[in-house]
């Protein structure tokens, strides 16, 4: 089932990408002998201090998948988000868990719902524990500037 | 003269009504100290040992009424006291407390005993065979217990005495706590008769249940109709074969050839051109399968799914493997 769906969901990738240009810079397999391992390319999303900068995604499946959720992570040290560990880029999001992963999704979906996670943090399941406690008291901009502040200086990271 | 002072003996009615009073008032106990427990312990604690929280209740009841020497609240509506066996006597302290823990735990203490004795049976045989052995000896317990009380309850509803088994075991009789004038007697004694009909009909079920085994008895003991028998099983029984290998040959047929494949667009027409693919592996579908919820999917698609987590990759109802419906 994997590999069928894995060509299939290629396919339509590719045909759908073009409808989600301002979101989705890039979504591909590394190689394209190797339908496992993808790398996507997402950008900022307007009025968050993202806007501006992309992010690039690490996609694994697994041969479960679809019947297991995709792991994605983001690059290392590059993605200050309350929901998502800045040392090793892993993402807290409740559709990637196992115990509410459902089939239906596509890696499309899951890449869109990971660009929804950038302007919605979630202070219930922390990653990043120092974002989160700003934002749980509610200095929005506290917050917005300490983003502002890694991401503009990540390049000496 | 002493007769004239002994109490008249229960009737059977008196005593089943009293039973049922009991009852009543035992599942309103088992409730409260469910009640208090899932306070104290939470739901899953009562859940998990909702058994032994009844058993406990029975305990409870039975240990502030019948071993303490009150009569139990149905004891006291029908006017019931404990005797002995002939009626002379009040029954000992000893028998009661007997009669209380049989009454409430022994089914349970039997049933575990049982079921550790049979595990350690399936342990020290072999697989193959232990599961045979297991699988009979349980059933035969079964019919043991069902046996055993349904001949206690056809005694009951003729002798009028001993209504649980365990107040036979230890004689526990129940007499009428007052003088009966003639009227009263004569009343009670037309229910009884009422409730002896029901004795006669258990009597004829047991019988009836029992005619096949019976016969069966008859037949190991004539051998020559026993041969007969034999033969006529053997010609049954290859006809049976051939009738299995037929129906295997059929079976094996359908697999080979009989996927529905809604790529072909022949097939099932009523289906939309958006709704023929799998939204789970995304092609179009092979033997079209139907959640309890009404999403289609493939079959080897939802299954597979449901072994993962038994729900619809939709709309997260309950959708268990067995509910899946395959459409044909």
């Amino acid at each position: 089932m994997s590999e069928r769906r894995l060509l299939k969901e290629y396919q339509v990738v590719k045909k759908e990408l073009g409808n989600h240009k301002n979101i989705i810079s890039s979504l591909e397999p590394i190689d394209s002998d190797d339908l496992t391992n993808w790398t996507a390319t997402i950008l900022g999303p307007p009025n968050t201090p993202y806007h501006g900068h992309s992010f690039d995604l690490r996609i694994h499946l697994t041969p479960e998948y679809p019947l297991k959720p995709p792991q994605v992570t983001f690059s290392a040290y590059k993605m200050p988000h309350c929901n998502i560990e800045f040392k090793t880029g892993k993402i807290c999001l409740n559709i990637l868990d196992n115990a509410n992963w459902s089939p239906v999704w596509n890696l499309l979906t899951v890449v869109l719902a990971i660009y929804q996670l950038l302007s919605d943090p979630v202070t219930d399941s922390p990653l990043n524990i120092d974002l989160s406690n700003i934002l749980k008291i509610k200095d929005t901009s506290a917050y917005y500037g300490l983003i502002e502040y890694y991401l503009n200086n990540k390049s000496d990271k | 003269m002493s007769n004239e002072y002994l109490l008249e003996v229960a009737d059977a009615p008196s005593i089943v009504q009293s039973h049922q009073k009991d009852e009543q008032i035992y599942s309103s106990v088992v409730q409260r100290l469910e009640h208090v427990l899932t306070n104290f312990k939470g739901q899953s604690f009562v859940n998990s040992y909702s058994n032994e929280i009844s058993i406990a209740s029975r305990v409870l009841y039975l240990a502030f009424t019948t071993l303490k020497g009150d009569p139990t609240l149905g004891e006291e509506y029908t006017d019931l006291v404990y005797v002995n066996r002939t009626g002379t006597d009040l029954v000992q302290k000893y028998k009661k407390l007997l009669f209380v823990l049989s009454y409430s735990v022994g089914p349970y203490i039997s049933k575990k005993l049982y079921t550790k004795w049979s595990l350690r049976n399936t342990d020290s045989h072999s697989n193959g065979d232990a599961g045979n052995s297991s699988g009979d000896a349980s059933i035969s317990y079964k019919e043991l217990l069902d046996k055993i009380s349904s001949v206690h309850l056809m005694l009951f509803y003729f002798s009028g005495a001993y209504y649980e088994i365990s107040k036979r075991i230890f004689g526990l009789r129940y007499a009428i706590g007052h003088k009966l004038n003639q009227n009263e007697k004569m009343f009670r004694k037309q229910n009884s008769n009422s409730l002896k009909i029901l004795g006669y009909i258990l009597l004829i079920q047991s019988f009836s249940k029992s005619l096949p085994i019976l016969s069966q008895c008859v037949k190991t003991f004539l051998p020559q109709q026993q041969e007969q028998q034999l033969n006529e099983k053997n010609t049954y029984s290859s006809e049976n074969d051939q009738i299995d290998t037929m129906a295997l040959t059929k079976n094996t047929n359908l697999k080979d050839s009989k996927h529905i494949e809604l790529s072909d667009e022949s097939v099932f027409k009523f289906i939309p051109e958006e709704s023929r693919n799998c939204i789970l592996c995304l092609n179009s579908m092979v033997d079209p399968s139907a959640a309890p919820c009404g999403h289609i999917f493939c079959w080897d698609c939802i299954i597979n799914w449901c072994k993962e987590r038994p729900e619809c990759p939709l709309c997260r109802q309950t959708c268990k493997m067995q509910h899946v419906l395959a459409i044909k």
